[in-house]
């Protein structure tokens, strides 16, 4: 039997590879220091391979082929897709028989994802792989949820998605980490953009830290709406905590970080 | 209305550098394979943000838009900050339809 051996989740804002220095020097300390603990708990777990739940930000999928999630099955990735994301492009290898697990073990639960063996990695994946995995030596499943174009998946859906990510995991014989990344509060490239929503983003990790997943669960879209688009985002971390039910979420790191326009969040699930 | 074709063309450009490449030699060119308006084909060569936006462009295309047509961030900040709440994006946004 495979295990769950690491689980987190964490913002991806492409400043913070992109424009790193433009944040104080207390947010950048704050916000590093609690990937470095991210880094260290996944080194220590000796990991086969790693499921990372990402959004795509219409770098692989538009409105002719727009998934509410899809299950990519690469042998390897080539990443970023950014120029300006001051990282070179590379290949990273592909956990490629768990992702075809990951598919298998959903549609056995009633969740049916779309599947792609032609995905191409952008920020929302590499800059966190950058900071918890930066070897990029991990063999790697992208898991992408459409957090970007209505109508996107239920947050309960986003969670029994995770659930049936665990499945996977736990049938694949392999040690596994899971590592949701996304929001929380933003609406990049919008006239708002500098508009953070500081009140949701502490409300929804003081949920987290209580381990109140129903009352994350039970989040209203009108509210996301109004913490900024980006905020949509939040189901990658439903779906992580999905993989993860049987774990406690911790808050790392909090801030608000407006130089790279998000809400920035790192958080252990223990 | 065909502000899927104004989205679709942006998309394009994110996804084709050489179709970036010449948009930014001869824009015309490109906009031929695109039934758009002549308010959204201006808005489009003259990187026209404000207009765009109100348009009902999703901000993560009119982004990288704004970066291939080299449009510095704060240009495309100064351009965008008087929209401000203007059109917020909500739960029911839509890319668009192919109905003009």
């Amino acid at each position: 039997m495979g295990t769950l051996k690491f689980a987190a989740a964490m913002s991806h804002a492409p400043g913070i590879a992109a424009f790193k220095q433009a944040a104080s020097p207390a947010q950048q300390k704050a916000f590093f220091d609690a990937t470095d603990t991210l880094r260290e708990a996944a080194r220590s777990a000796d990991l086969d391979a790693l499921v990372i739940i990402a959004p795509d930000h219409f770098s692989n999928f538009f409105i002719g082929n727009m998934p509410a999630c899809c299950v990519t099955l690469n042998d390897s990735y080539p990443g970023p897709v950014e120029d300006w994301l001051g990282m070179p492009k590379f290949d990273i290898p592909g956990a490629a028989d768990l992702s075809r697990s990951i598919l298998h073990h959903a549609f056995n639960r009633g969740v049916e994802p779309a599947s792609s063996a032609h995905a191409e990695l952008e920020h929302g994946v590499m800059v966190p792989l950058s900071l918890v995995t930066p070897a990029f030596d991990v063999p790697v499943t992208w898991v992408m949820m459409n957090c970007q174009v209505p109508p996107l998946m239920s947050l309960r859906r986003s969670y029994e998605l995770g659930l049936s990510i665990r499945a996977a995991i736990d049938a694949s014989g392999k040690r596994v980490g899971v590592l949701g990344t996304g929001g929380l509060s933003h609406a990049p490239g919008a006239p708002e953009a500098d508009r953070l929503d500081e009140a949701f983003d502490r409300e929804f990790l003081h949920m987290l830290d209580r381990n109140a997943i129903e009352e994350v669960l039970a989040i209203p879209d009108s509210r996301l709406d109004e913490a900024g688009f980006g905020s949509w985002e939040i189901r990658l971390w439903i779906a992580a905590l999905g993989v993860a039910h049987d774990r406690r979420p911790r808050t790392l790191a909090y801030e608000a970080v407006e130089a790279w326009d998000t809400g920035c969040a790192v958080a252990i699930f223990e | 209305m065909s502000l899927l074709a104004v989205q679709q063309l942006m998309f394009d450009l994110k996804r084709d550098k050489s179709r970036a490449a010449l948009w930014l030699s001869d824009a015309d060119q490109v906009q031929q394979d695109y039934v758009l308006t002549p308010e959204e084909a201006s808005a489009l060569k003259t990187g026209d943000l404000p207009a765009l936006y109100r348009m009902g462009v999703h901000p993560l295309l009119l982004a990288p838009f704004s970066r291939m047509a080299r449009i510095p961030r704060p240009q495309y900040q100064a351009d965008l900050n008087p929209l401000k709440g203007e059109r917020p994006m909500v739960s029911t946004y839509q890319l668009g339809t192919s109905e003009r």
